[in-house]
């Protein structure tokens, strides 16, 4: 079930806030919320609803022993094994085909024939989140710095909860855990009034901004990729760094607002993260729960940066690696991860060396370019399309060009507001919501807005990660 | 956890905001579904307070064929170029019931869907001959198939996942940009025009006619030939950054004709001719190169057998008939009438026996 969908807005989400804000005790409100979560998952594909029940009920009971066994063995074989569980499953549903398709290429490559079958299974919808969000609590409690949940029904509540199931934010037990143990009888209105404001923009993000940039921009100019000349190919991809923003963040904001409307409150996604005036800075900015996620649970255990230069440069490469590994399988995302992780290595390497430029327009401008061409990998559907994208840019070679009359009618002005927003305007996050009747029938009024389009549907790009 | 948490700061206006928005989108949303519904643009409801002016005729055309009886065997498919070819005529000159199935934006995607469509209908319909008029705009566009197409209820869930829970059709017929704009419009031409005809309308045979054209061609006051040397420009620059034939709309096509043929349908193909001026106009330009290879194309497919390809030089000249045509690339009943008797080398065989 898409948030930008008819049956969310107009059936789903009104009968769910309804059941939840009328039921009595909390243990009814939590096994009401898990239900409509396992609906709202099912709704996409039913079959994989056991698939979230198993990782789920492995993690909890998982859990539960670590924290009852004080015997260092058996609790790291406990951990391991739980970690082959989690990563398994996702290894055969996401990374299977990719892994034996790459041996299969690689034995044609060296005269080797290998022809290991294909399993060409369906990715499940929000697997690498739901993991991320069950193996932090499960590490976590190992670590000795969580306690487990109280019951099934708080961990089940936890991993299935609606908002945050699909494309997260990657939220951890250690912040839910009160949230869960008190809910709050009933919502106050304030709150209900920031859960709209993040719901409306948020949606408005996305189908309103990010919807029509690819209408207009990137969807026309990047099918015709092998005949773009440089101009375009920077126009195509200004559109798609746009894009991608405008979708995950405002994804991320309809989680924030609908945690809201049930009495919870969730991290911070994204934080103006093309005003960043390092690459570093981007990190911090960009995906926030995954980037954390990855600084607490990978890039910290492999030591840091606290073993030299080399060293640190090491680690950000191999996680930044598992991080383009972890969106999607496929070479264009591994290339991706590691360009990522050379610029984080180089940044690193020049702070240390005093080589980092202090103005912070500059460093914003350079963050971002080299950002947007990280974006070329992460769109093209090949390591080719994307050479051949960066080969155009870079005036390497040129494009055949003529295609920007594919361009829908709205294309400059839409990219002119966008970059206006995302440079100079307050983030979701940063704006004070202005509470009077007159900006409440705006809202209304936006939202019908958002709500006439969703007949076309739309789903969020990181929906296949 | 380092992450903030947004706040949620309590103000006195925050009950007033609520009622306030809470209202106001109640209204809205009823206000626009009541709209949309009354208005019935689509013929979804039955309630159709105005003539609905056609924006997105798929599913007006799928709902006029299966109405028709006899049961269509000859079938005109193609895009608003040929959407004034007459079934009647054709009926004359095959001898067989003929249905209009030409729609407005076609692509090569709206062909395919159709054959599917033909053939999944409860009463599967397998026409005998289909006279297809490719244009070669039918083969470019952004990827995969276009919105109209993908709205359509009847031919959008042969282009791939289509929503299929009874919400989410209710709520694209009520809500829906596309819906509410074409009510929109239904009601602005009736009231701008309230006190003249349509501008077009469909009949049951699936032809569309133009009641106002033809009542100024009555009158002779029909400006044809301004309207044809005023289109010419914006006709042009649609082609501008068309620059080449969409590979994958190429391969639909192709597909199209193949199954069909597979299907022994007898496929007569044609690019529906221009105005002699836009013809002049448009040498050395993309729209003659995109022409051009699309004859290419449907040569190739003649020569494998999959269809009878009529070469544009056999197609009738109008010389200065400018009355025949709506703009420089749409024409009227004339020219559709002895473009048809053309692709059956018949002429004359449109006039009534």
């Amino acid at each position: 079930m898409l948030f930008n969908s008819y049956v969310f807005c107009l059936v789903f989400l009104p009968l769910a806030l309804l059941g939840w804000w009328w039921l009595p005790g909390t243990r009814l409100r939590l096994g009401f919320l898990t239900l409509a979560s396992y609906l709202f998952y099912g709704w996409w594909d039913w079959r994989f609803i056991p698939l979230m029940l198993l990782s789920t009920s492995a993690d909890y009971f998982a859990g539960g022993y670590l924290a009852r066994n004080e015997r260092a063995g058996r609790r790291r074989a406990c951990l391991i094994l739980l970690l082959a569980f989690n990563l398994g499953i996702l290894g055969i549903f996401k990374y299977f085909d990719f892994f034996t398709g790459t041996l299969n290429g690689l034995g044609a490559l060296l005269g080797v024939p290998v022809d290991l079958p294909l399993l060409h299974l369906v990715l499940p919808v929000g697997i690498s989140f739901y993991t991320f969000n069950s193996i932090s609590y499960t590490i976590d409690i190992y670590r000795g710095r969580l306690a487990p949940a109280r019951g099934f029904l708080e961990f089940a509540a936890f991993v299935s909860m609606f908002p945050h199931l699909i494309a997260g934010p990657i939220v951890r037990y250690a912040d839910m855990a009160p949230q869960l143990e008190r809910v709050p009888p009933r919502l106050e209105t304030a709150a209900w009034v920031t859960g709209i404001w993040f719901l409306v923009l948020g949606l408005a993000k996305k189908v309103l901004v990010a919807d029509a940039l690819a209408e207009q921009i990137v969807t026309p100019l990047w099918h015709q990729w092998a005949s773009l000349d440089s101009g375009e190919a920077w126009l195509a991809t200004l559109g798609y760094t746009l894009q991608i923003y405008f979708d995950f963040s405002g994804y991320s904001d309809m989680a924030v607002g609908l945690a809201f409307l049930l009495g919870f409150r969730f991290p911070q996604n994204f934080n103006s993260p093309y005003r960043a005036a390092s690459i570093a800075e981007f990190w911090r900015r960009w995906h926030m729960s995954l980037s954390y996620w990855i600084r607490d649970y990978l890039y910290v255990p492999l030591g840091g940066s606290e073993r030299g230069a080399a060293r640190a440069v090491r680690n950000l490469l191999v996680v930044m690696f598992l991080g383009g590994l972890w969106h999607g399988a496929a070479w264009t995302f591994v290339v991706w991860g590691l360009y990522h992780g050379l610029l984080l290595g180089a940044h690193a390497w020049c702070r240390r060396h005093g080589l980092v430029p202090h103005i912070a327009p500059l460093g914003a401008l350079l963050t971002f370019v080299l950002v947007m061409l990280g974006w070329v990998l992460f769109r093209s559907t090949s390591i080719a399309e994307a050479g051949h994208l960066l080969s155009v840019m870079t005036g390497v070679i040129s494009g055949a060009g003529g295609n920007g009359g594919l361009m829908g009618a709205f294309a400059y002005p839409l990219l002119l507001a966008s970059l206006g927003i995302v440079w100079f305007s307050p983030n979701s996050w940063e704006l004070r919501f202005p509470r009077s009747r007159f900006a409440a029938v705006g809202l209304a009024i936006l939202t019908l807005a958002c709500v006439l389009r969703f007949a076309t549907p739309s789903p969020f790009l990181y929906f296949q990660f | 956890m380092t992450l903030p948490h947004a706040p949620a700061e309590p103000s006195p206006q925050d009950g007033a905001f609520l009622r306030s928005f809470f209202l106001t989108l109640l209204l809205l949303l009823g206000g626009t579904a009541l709209f949309t519904w009354l208005v019935d643009p689509l013929g979804r409801f039955g309630t159709g307070l105005v003539a609905p002016v056609i924006t997105a005729d798929r599913d007006q055309k799928a709902a006029l064929l299966r109405a028709r009886t006899p049961r269509p065997t000859q079938l005109i498919l193609g895009s608003s170029r040929a959407r004034t070819l007459d079934p009647r005529c054709l009926s004359r000159l095959s001898g067989e019931p003929a249905f209009n199935f030409a729609v407005n934006g076609a692509s090569s995607d709206d062909l395919l869907a159709i054959l599917h469509y033909l053939r999944a209908l409860p009463l599967p319909l397998l026409p005998h001959a289909l006279v297809v008029g490719v244009d070669p705009e039918m083969l470019q566009g952004p990827p995969g198939p276009l919105p109209g197409l993908v709205a359509s209820r009847a031919l959008g869930p042969f282009t791939g996942p289509h929503p299929s829970d009874p919400v989410a059709t209710l709520g694209a017929d009520l809500l829906g940009w596309q819906n509410v704009s074409a009510a929109a419009h239904s009601i602005w031409s009736r009231v701008a025009h309230f006190d003249s005809l349509p501008s077009t309308v469909l009949e049951p045979d699936g032809r569309q006619r133009s009641p106002r054209i033809e009542a100024a061609q009555q009158r002779g006051d029909f400006s044809g030939a301004e309207r044809v040397v005023a289109s010419i420009p914006g006709i042009l620059r649609r082609y501008e950054s068309f620059g080449q034939l969409d590979p994958d709309r190429v391969l639909v096509l192709r597909q199209f004709f193949r199954e069909a043929h597979r299907d022994g349908i007898r496929l007569v193909a044609f690019i529906p001719p221009v105005h002699p001026a836009f013809e002049r106009a448009a040498q050395a330009t993309a729209w003659r190169a995109r022409t051009e290879e699309t004859v290419v194309l449907l040569r190739s497919l003649d020569r494998e057998g999959v269809l009878r390809y009529v070469e544009r030089d056999a197609l009738p000249g109008i010389g200065a008939d400018s009355t025949a045509f709506v703009d420089a690339i749409h024409f009227l009943a004339p020219v559709a009438d002895r473009l048809l008797e053309s692709l059956f080398n018949r002429p004359g065989g449109c006039a009534l026996q």
